[in-house]
């Protein structure tokens, strides 16, 4: 069985009752116990005055103890049903009981000078009671004749507790039964009240789960939300606003994507289909295959450079940095452009100076230049020339490569890191370049912890930057 | 039938062209806008199939020119720009009609031949010439209920005649329709044609389908 969801609301609704029961329950048991504080202080007070009343029949005269027991006008002592009872001692012996105590006792009691004391017992007749003790000097009692220093005259007078357990029980009953029947509409208050706090969330929910694919656009409103779900929703928002812009990023590229593959894939598709349509000559075929060969070609290198952008894009590149001779550098990654180089007539000007290093990963380094010198041998003017440079600053170590032929203008530099960014648009080199190399070069030189930039001379020199700033390097190399 | 191809990517250019002249069109081809202006303004085109993204001056610019200049041709927009408000564009600016690509060629072909048809106002693609029939769209030709077999030369001719039938063909206008520009075949090769389908269509036989207007050109007729 599916383990069930913990609800928020629920959980709130058990803890707003359980805290309302609790309080109830506290309050109720205040009112208990001050109830019984004040019955017991009323209770014992009642005892206490007795305790003293009998403690003052006991009398000394002629060197007798004289309980004067035909004043105690106090018939309690004598009933048969629940009656009270006392006991009397001077100087720890027993002197005088009540008639209700018949051959039983109390128990006996030690004095300590003048104390009165209470306490809880059974009584003979197996009833609940409770006790007052109380022990005085018998020289400070009133009494006619002088007493020895030392004695004490201790009253322990005791009857049931009705008086207090009764009340105390009916309200106990009175508390329960109230609490009984007011928890059923208060776990019903509870719930209603925790539904109510809980409705903004629940109206956020709504709208975040009417939103989907196609209303990214669309955003959450705050007007009846509260102060605690304002932050959610701006933040909310804020995420919804990102996920639209990468879904409209997605689109975009998608398109272009699409878009940059119609043509190549029509001229595929026709070749193709043209070549089947009638019986032809081996030679036709294989002129038809290697039609098909050259449009594939250049498709495969936008692909790879395609993925190669979503690789870079995790950053699984992002491996050692080393000290490197960036002039052999330089030479190593120009090697494959040199036959285009030729078939141009292009000169190429390799202007580092030897022994240079240069702090740097390499991989990403290699994929910066490759994609740098192809940008240059295929824009460069037939006949052009393309130089590549150094320049170590305090702040910034900067790698350059330029040439010449360029027909860019200032605005074309907006758009040339864009992808499939092209300033022919009529594609003259349609199904050959796709407009992404620059794009590619951009962003792995941020990997690599630099900044590529781009410039127009006056001369029509088109020059790519790549600027390393020493502390980011060193960021790098952390 | 003679059409202009404004197409800069070569491969794409190359295999329609020979699409195009496999089934009997006469094309002329150009990968630049410029050019393909110069030649749309030169000659007279049955159709210019027309890219909009050319270099030079892009295809929807060529396609405002021409209007401009009240020139009627039929023109398709071959583009991959397929989005509802490109096609409306193009479409406003006077084309004809409008294939993204990637394409089959049977579209192509079907698609120009709808244009052929409404260039000389043709509503169907059988024509019917008395007991002649042509169909444009399988390409077949049926005299009497019989099948006649032609190259494709012979029925582009055929073809030709037939959406003008009853009009007096010069033989300057057959050799524009069915040649390229830069073909070198002499005019007295349209006689020589126009001889080879006599034979085919009448089979010896005393009709006279196609007449000669001495001096003026032929006539695809009813028999009389």
């Amino acid at each position: 069985m599916p383990e069930m969801k913990k609800s928020i609301e629920r959980r709130l609704s058990l803890a707003t009752a359980s805290a309302l029961l609790l309080a109830i329950a506290a309050f109720s048991g205040a009112i208990l116990w001050v109830t019984r504080q004040t019955l017991t202080e009323n209770f014992d007070q009642s005892l206490f005055v007795k305790a003293k009343l009998i403690s003052g029949l006991v009398e000394y005269e002629y060197g007798q103890i004289e309980f004067d027991v035909e004043d105690l006008r106090m018939s309690e002592y004598t009933y048969q049903d629940n009656p009270e009872y006392y006991q009397v001692w001077v100087n720890e012996k027993l002197i005088a009981k009540s008639p209700s105590l018949n051959e039983e006792t109390l128990g006996s009691r030690a004095s300590q000078g003048d104390i009165k004391s209470f306490e809880n017992l059974v009584l003979p007749d197996r009833r609940s009671g409770r006790a007052c003790q109380f022990t005085v000097e018998f020289a400070k009692l009133q009494n006619e004749h002088p007493v020895p220093k030392d004695w004490t005259v201790t009253v322990l007078v005791a009857r049931d507790r009705s008086a207090i357990d009764q009340p105390l029980d009916s309200l106990m009953k009175t508390l329960i039964s109230v609490a009984l029947i007011f928890v059923t509409p208060l776990l019903l208050l509870a719930r209603w009240l925790t539904r109510r706090g809980l409705r903004p969330l629940r109206k956020l929910a709504k709208e975040i789960s009417e939103i989907d694919v196609k209303t990214l656009n669309e955003r959450v409103s705050a007007e009846d939300g509260s102060e605690e779900t304002a932050h959610v929703i701006e933040t909310l928002n804020k995420l919804l606003t990102r996920l639209d812009a990468v879904r409209e990023r997605e689109q975009a590229f998608s398109a272009e994507v699409a878009h940059e593959l119609r043509t190549p894939i029509a001229g595929l598709f026709s070749v193709i289909e043209v070549a089947l349509r009638r019986e032809r000559e081996s030679s036709d075929y294989k002129n038809a295959l290697d039609e098909c060969f050259h449009i594939v070609e250049p498709l495969m290198s936008m692909l790879e450079i395609l993925l190669n952008l979503s690789q870079i894009e995790k950053e699984s590149f992002l491996t050692e940095f080393l000290t490197i001779d960036l002039c052999s550098f330089v030479t190593d990654c120009w090697g494959p452009h040199e036959a285009d180089c030729l078939k141009r007539e292009l000169t190429f000007f390799n202007d580092i100076p030897e022994n240079t290093t240069l702090v740097t990963n390499p991989d990403l380094l290699i994929l910066v230049l490759t994609n740098a010198f192809k940008n240059a041998v295929t824009y460069t003017d037939l006949g052009g020339q393309i130089w590549v440079r150094f320049q170590r600053g305090d702040v910034f170590d900067q790698v350059i490569v330029e040439n010449t032929g360029c027909t860019l203008t200032e605005k074309d530099l907006e758009h040339v890191f864009e992808r499939f960014w092209r300033h022919d648009l009529s594609r003259s080199n349609t199904g050959k370049n796709f407009g992404l190399g620059l794009a590619f070069v951009k962003r792995v030189g941020e990997l690599l912890g630099g900044r590529v930039s781009v410039s127009v001379t006056n001369e029509e020199h088109f020059i790519l930057t790549l600027s390393y700033s020493k502390k980011d390097v060193l960021k790098c190399c952390v | 039938m003679r059409l202009l191809l404004v197409e800069d990517y070569l491969p794409l250019r190359n295999s329609i062209s020979l699409g195009l002249r496999e089934e009997g069109f006469a094309v002329d081809c150009t990968g630049d806008g410029e050019e393909g202006l110069w030649f749309a303004q030169s000659n007279d085109y049955d159709v210019i199939i027309l890219d909009l993204m050319l270099p030079g001056i892009d295809g929807l610019s060529i396609l405002t020119a021409l209007r401009a200049a009240g020139s009627t041709v039929q023109v398709l927009i071959l583009t991959a720009k397929g989005k509802v408000e490109d096609r409306v564009r193009g479409l406003d600016l006077g084309a004809d009609d409008y294939l993204v690509k990637p394409f089959a060629m049977e579209e192509l072909l079907a698609r120009l031949r709808v244009l052929l048809r409404r260039q000389y106002q043709v509503k169907n693609s059988v024509i019917q010439v008395g007991e002649l029939e042509i169909d444009s769209s399988s390409q077949k030709v049926r005299y009497q209920n019989e099948e006649i077999e032609l190259r494709a030369r012979e029925y582009a001719l055929l073809h030709y005649l037939a959406l003008r039938k009853g009009e007096v063909v010069s033989r300057s206008e057959i050799w524009e329709h069915l040649y390229e520009f830069h073909s070198s075949t002499a005019s007295n090769v349209i006689d020589v044609y126009i001889s080879q389908l006599r034979r085919k269509l009448t089979k010896g036989k005393e009709i006279q389908l196609i007449r000669t207007y001495r001096g003026r050109g032929y006539a695809l007729e009813c028999p009389r």
